[in-house]
């Protein structure tokens, strides 16, 4: 029972290549397709009972973005799940930006399904 | 798990493509009315940038490089770098329209040809102004670049407070590490941990050390912290060069204690509150149970390892090699200095370039026997600190409070002496303070600090190394030594010697003046043996002393057992060699001056009194002398009394390697082992203590 893994990510290509991905490698998988959509399914897996192992979260997305939702988090209850940010080497200002507010690691676009799992493998055992 | 080969998500992809297409267009179509409108740049860049990372991930990898490049031009224009012109706008419609073809083609799997793409590639990068060589950066990925050989390193952790609101976990860390390879010790450091009241739940105090053995190459393990290394402070060090074959070198060096106290097994404070009991640390923690005797075992097994380890690490050789060595050394000495006397004869030593060559081979070869010389050598050190410890031990023990001072431990000495002269040394401590060092009541009574002193002092000179043992106790007691002789029979009574003399007396067989009999020395031995011991190292005792104000005991002793300096002497044909240490003077004599006494024993008058007279070829029953014809006298002091020794000619001075005797030569009396001279031929060392003991018995 590897835990679970949600994913925040517009790109409906990246939410499936990624849960795809973490669910052959035995890991339960929910999806958001934005910030506040990730917030509020934070909410909804706590009032169901499950507990959230980790986030992972892309930086661009409409309504909420990255930056913004890593923020709300760390003003939750859930502040303490590590979260995994998806940027690409164009963003190196927005990376710092989410690191400052506590984001424990991330992953640059486009990367291979080991890499994913090595970095996902540093927070859930 | 190729993300290409699933059906299922390629479908996603191609229709999240279409989406997106539709997007770009419809920006692209509006920026055409408003050119600068920056809602509608930042909305084409991230249908652009997602695209791209979509297409990365299931694998379309080329098409993923050509949007990267159009993600660069609409970043630049986003950050107004390019300006948001028509031929612009149409030229990224013309690429949208390049997309959707290609996108189409990988739809029914048809391959992008490659050379439409470097085509359109390079048709964006004109734009860009860069070259079309920018290649999408690696990433970190964890490639492994196996060895073969264990790599250690030292991991030490210190992490921020905050480490845990970034989602961090250090346990995860060690967690990973252990994945890489084998965690040998890992140590916390508490000391920052506050006071409860103070403690913040959320907060990290703790930091690690940890050694690490693995396979990886630092950069995996630094991988390991990659998350972490910028904002906390790890520092990773390859130590393998510190674990030849797996075996920690540092411990050999250290003290049981100090090993448990860097091993976070016991406290600083246990440490000082076991120290204080004298006794093995080890024991005393275990008593207090401050350690488990598991976790002590293990840390004196492993010293024990690295003690073997650094014994294995230098190389043992045979004394005998060294010292054929040696005598190969003495060989070229005196082929060097025949080669010289017959060049000289000749007169070819007055050319200035041959004269030079030799002076220059005369002393490499002194340079080159000093150091086969020094590879016997050893420092002191290490029997100092058995003999500290013995003192602090014995000083509990009789409720005497002792300090010592020790000086010049770094003072060389041959191997051989080192070993033999450490029973004498202990000797001299003991008696120093079972019968030097007063109790603490004594001491104060006697207007002295309750605390004893005993130093103990090595240094070189006059090419010989002194060894003092010098203690601030009552002094030799005079009066009991004088009554303590003429009761044995030591001295005749009556006759007083000097203070000087009498000092000597207390190193005869039998002596000791001890009131009680320490539990430690007064085991029958008295300090005749320290004095045998020494004379058969080919070295003196010296004793000074002042009563009330302490003793000092000076060992004076060759710098190595393996060359020996002595006068060389021939009788009946044959040679020997009398250490010099021994010589007190030579005297040439003719029988007129040697008396006989009650028929029997010959005398020599040498600086007012009659010395005995000892022919070595009656000694040594050797035929052949010269009988009663020119004699040379040397007068040696065997240290248990003066005498002349009678031999036929004085031959030489010089210093030969001494050789060991032959198993079934080495009792012979009187001899202490040979030498092989220059010549090739053999020549005995003559054993004046026991010469003396075989002339004048026990």
């Amino acid at each position: 029972m590897p835990g679970n893994i949600l994913i925040v990510d517009d790109s409906p290509t990246l939410r499936a290549s990624i849960g795809f991905c973490l669910q052959n490698a035995g890991y339960e998988i929910f999806e958001a397709i934005n910030g506040q959509d990730g917030l509020e399914a934070l909410t909804r897996l706590k009032e169901e009972g499950e507990s959230v192992s980790l986030i992972i979260t892309d930086m661009n997305m409409p309504v909420m973005d990255g930056i913004r939702f890593i923020k709300e988090v760390k003003d939750t209850p859930f502040r303490f799940i590590p979260i995994l940010v998806l940027s690409t080497e164009t963003q190196e200002e927005l990376k710092k930006e989410a690191k400052r507010l506590g984001a424990s690691g991330w992953l640059l676009k486009p990367f291979r399904p080991e890499q994913l799992l090595w970095a996902v493998k540093k927070f859930i055992r | 798990m190729t993300i290409l080969e699933n059906k299922e998500l390629l479908e996603i992809f191609f229709s999240e493509a279409e989406d997106l297409l539709q997007k770009i267009e419809k920006s692209l179509l509006a920026l055409e009315e408003t050119p600068a409108d920056p809602s509608l740049i930042q909305e084409l860049f991230r249908a652009v940038h997602t695209m791209k990372s979509s297409a990365a991930m299931v694998g379309f990898d080329r098409l993923s490089e050509y949007i990267h490049i159009l993600e660069n031009l609409l970043d630049r224009l986003r950050k107004g770098q390019l300006p948001s012109s028509q031929s612009l706008i149409s030229h990224l419609l013309n690429s949208q329209a390049v997309l959707r073809s290609w996108i189409e083609k990988l739809a029914k799997a048809e391959p992008i040809s490659t050379s439409e793409l470097e085509n359109q590639k390079e048709k964006l990068t004109r734009f860009l102004g860069l070259d079309g060589k920018e290649k999408p950066a690696d990433l970190s990925a964890p490639i492994k670049e196996k060895e073969t050989t264990k790599k250690y390193y030292r991991i030490s952790m210190v992490f921020n407070e905050d480490l845990f609101f970034s989602g961090q976990d250090p346990l995860l860390l060690l967690q990973e590490l252990q994945d890489l390879g084998e965690i040998i010790k890992v140590e916390a450091d508490v000391s920052n941990v506050p006071d409860l009241k103070e403690l913040v739940p959320f907060s990290l105090y703790l930091s690690w050390k940890c050694l690490f053995a693995a396979q990886e190459p630092i950069s995996t393990i630094e991988k390991v912290f990659c998350f972490v290394k910028e904002e906390h402070s790890i520092v990773i060090r390859d130590v393998t060069r510190e674990f030849p074959e797996g075996i920690d070198r540092s411990l050999a060096d250290k003290r049981i204690g100090e090993i448990l106290l860097e091993e976070g097994l016991i406290k600083t404070e246990d440490l000082q509150e076991a120290l204080q009991e004298q006794k093995k640390i080890g024991q005393v923690l275990l008593e207090k149970r401050m350690v488990t005797s598991e976790a002590l075992s293990q840390i004196i097994a492993e010293q024990g390892k690295s003690r073997d380890f650094l014994r294995k690490s230098t190389i043992r050789v045979d004394t005998q090699k060294l010292d054929h060595m040696a005598n190969l050394m003495e060989e070229l000495s005196v082929n060097l200095s025949r080669v010289s006397h017959v060049l000289e004869e000749q007169g070819s030593l007055s050319s200035g370039i041959l004269m030079e060559e030799m002076e220059r081979l005369e002393q490499n070869i002194r340079e080159m026997r000093e150091q086969v010389m020094g590879v016997r050598m050893f420092p002191l050190e290490g029997t100092f600190q058995r003999l500290q410890r013995m003192v602090r031990d014995l000083a509990v023990e009789q409720g005497k409070e002792v300090k010592v001072g020790i000086q010049g431990a770094e003072t060389e000495l041959d191997k051989d002496l080192i070993e033999q002269i450490t029973d004498p040394l202990k000797h001299l401590i003991r008696n120093a303070i079972d019968h030097g060092i007063e109790s603490p009541a004594e001491r104060m009574n006697s207007g002295k600090s309750s605390q004893g002193l005993l130093e103990i002092n090595a240094f070189h000179r006059e090419g010989k190394i002194f060894i003092q043992v010098r203690d601030d106790g009552r002094g030799l007691d005079e009066e009991a030594i004088y009554k303590k002789a003429v009761e044995n029979n030591l001295i005749p009574p009556g006759k007083r010697p000097s203070s000087a003399e009498m000092h000597h007396l207390i190193l005869l067989h039998g002596f000791s003046t001890a009131r009680t009999v320490s539990e430690i020395s007064g085991r029958g031995v008295g300090l005749d043996v320290v004095q045998e011991q020494v004379s058969r190292l080919g070295g003196l005792i010296d004793i000074t002393s002042e009563a009330g104000l302490g003793t000092t005991i000076t060992l004076r002793l060759p710098l190595t057992l393996a060359v020996l300096e002595g006068l060389m002497i021939g009788v009946g044909g044959e040679s020997y060699l009398v250490p010099l240490s021994s010589v007190l003077a030579v005297r040439e004599v003719r029988s007129k001056d040697i008396k006989t006494i009650e028929a029997q024993e010959e005398v020599l008058y040498f600086e007012d009194i009659y010395l005995p007279a000892v022919r070595l070829e009656n000694v040594l029953k050797i035929s052949g002398s010269q009988g009663n014809g020119h004699k040379i006298a040397l007068i040696l002091d065997s240290q248990r009394r003066r005498f002349a020794l009678l031999a036929d000619q004085l031959l030489d001075i010089r210093q030969v390697v001494i050789k060991g005797m032959e198993t079934h030569f080495r009792s012979v009396p009187g001899v202490a082992g040979g030498a092989i001279l220059g010549d090739g031929s053999v020549c005995l060392i003559l054993d004046i203590y026991g010469l003396d003991h075989l002339i004048f018995g026990n």
